[in-house]
């Protein structure tokens, strides 16, 4: 309605018949409209700036979240080549069907064996089928090199 | 990510050190291993350099092996070799195997073969099997792939025998 007046007080002010009146009317009814635009744009403005500043607030809190997230301990990367003894496996026989079963057990760290030089050493020539190099076998307790690899290709093949 | 504060060396010595610390280490795996259990009482080690799997492959071998009671139960600790059911104890009696694999820690079997990359670094690890019949047990090195195919090869035929 109030367009309506104000489009037909337009027309009468373009075409010059507009009454005192009715131009107090236009003037009051445009001014009215220039305040309703100025508080549209004011509440605008005021949305915009909330809608900005929800996501500025929004982007800190990720940036925030991601470097608390990488500050976590089990999410820190840990060095893949040193290998943790605290926990070790034991082999554990199921079944005759030769399968290796982890088993939970607290053991202590290996303790550091005092070396001693090997009390015997063997050069084999033969004793492995298709061998083109020569097996060299390191023994202790004086035992015979050839039948430490026929012991070998028992294990492996029988 | 452990970082390691080396300003001294350069980029190439960075490179190329730890690089020949693996391959010393590598090389020398097997002789550690033998050094490491030459001396202990009651068991027979024994070390084979360059054994022939097949026409391809030749690998470095480890045999521990017990000479009595006293020595097996050290390696059971040793080695984490766990207690056989009576049942398994009734056939290893009547001459019947139970045999065991494990991957483990090159340089040390009593660890876990190392980890890279959520995949068994192989360069590091060797497979061990370990024979209750025989009281002993094999540590198998190789150096490539297609080496440790060779034994995987051998242990699938022996543990496909076995199950019949």
């Amino acid at each position: 309605m109030k367009t309506e007046s104000l489009q037909h007080l337009i027309e009468k002010y373009r075409e010059g018949t507009l009454s005192d009146s009715e131009l107090s009317e236009l003037q009051r009814l445009s001014h009215r409209d220039e305040v309703m635009a100025a508080a549209g744009e004011k509440a605008h403005s005021i949305i915009r700036r909330r809608r900005q500043a929800g996501i500025s607030f929004a982007a800190a809190a990720l940036v925030v979240g991601a470097a608390l997230w990488t500050l976590l301990p089990q999410h820190r990367e840990e060095a893949p080549l040193i290998a943790e003894t605290t926990e070790l496996p034991a082999t554990e026989p199921a079944t005759v069907e030769v399968v290796a079963t982890p088993q939970h057990e607290a053991v202590a760290m290996a303790q550091p064996v005092p070396h001693k030089a090997p009390t015997a050493k063997h050069t084999v020539t033969t004793a492995t089928p298709a061998a083109n190099d020569e097996p060299v076998v390191m023994c202790n307790n004086q035992c015979e090199a050839d039948s430490v690899i026929n012991d070998i290709w028992k294990f492996l093949t029988v | 990510m452990r970082c390691f504060n080396v300003p001294s060396l350069k980029f190439k010595e960075f490179i190329l050190l730890p690089l020949l610390l693996l391959a010393s280490l590598a090389a020398t795996a097997q002789t550690e291993l033998y050094k490491r259990y030459a001396s202990q009482p009651g068991v027979k080690v024994a070390s084979v350099s360059n054994f022939a799997v097949d026409s391809t492959s030749h690998i470095d071998v480890t045999v521990i092996s017990a000479e009595d009671d006293a020595g097996w139960e050290w390696m059971k600790r040793e080695f984490y070799i766990g207690d056989l059911s009576p049942e398994q104890e009734a056939g290893l009696g009547e001459g019947s195997d139970v045999v065991l694999f494990a991957r483990r820690s090159r340089s040390n079997p009593r660890e876990n073969a190392p980890i890279v990359n959520e995949n068994i670094d192989m360069a590091a690890s060797c497979y061990m099997g370990i024979s209750y019949l025989s009281r002993a047990v094999y540590v198998f090195c190789a150096e490539t792939e297609e080496e440790y195919d060779g034994i995987v090869a051998l242990l699938v035929k022996k543990i496909m025998h076995q199950s019949r």
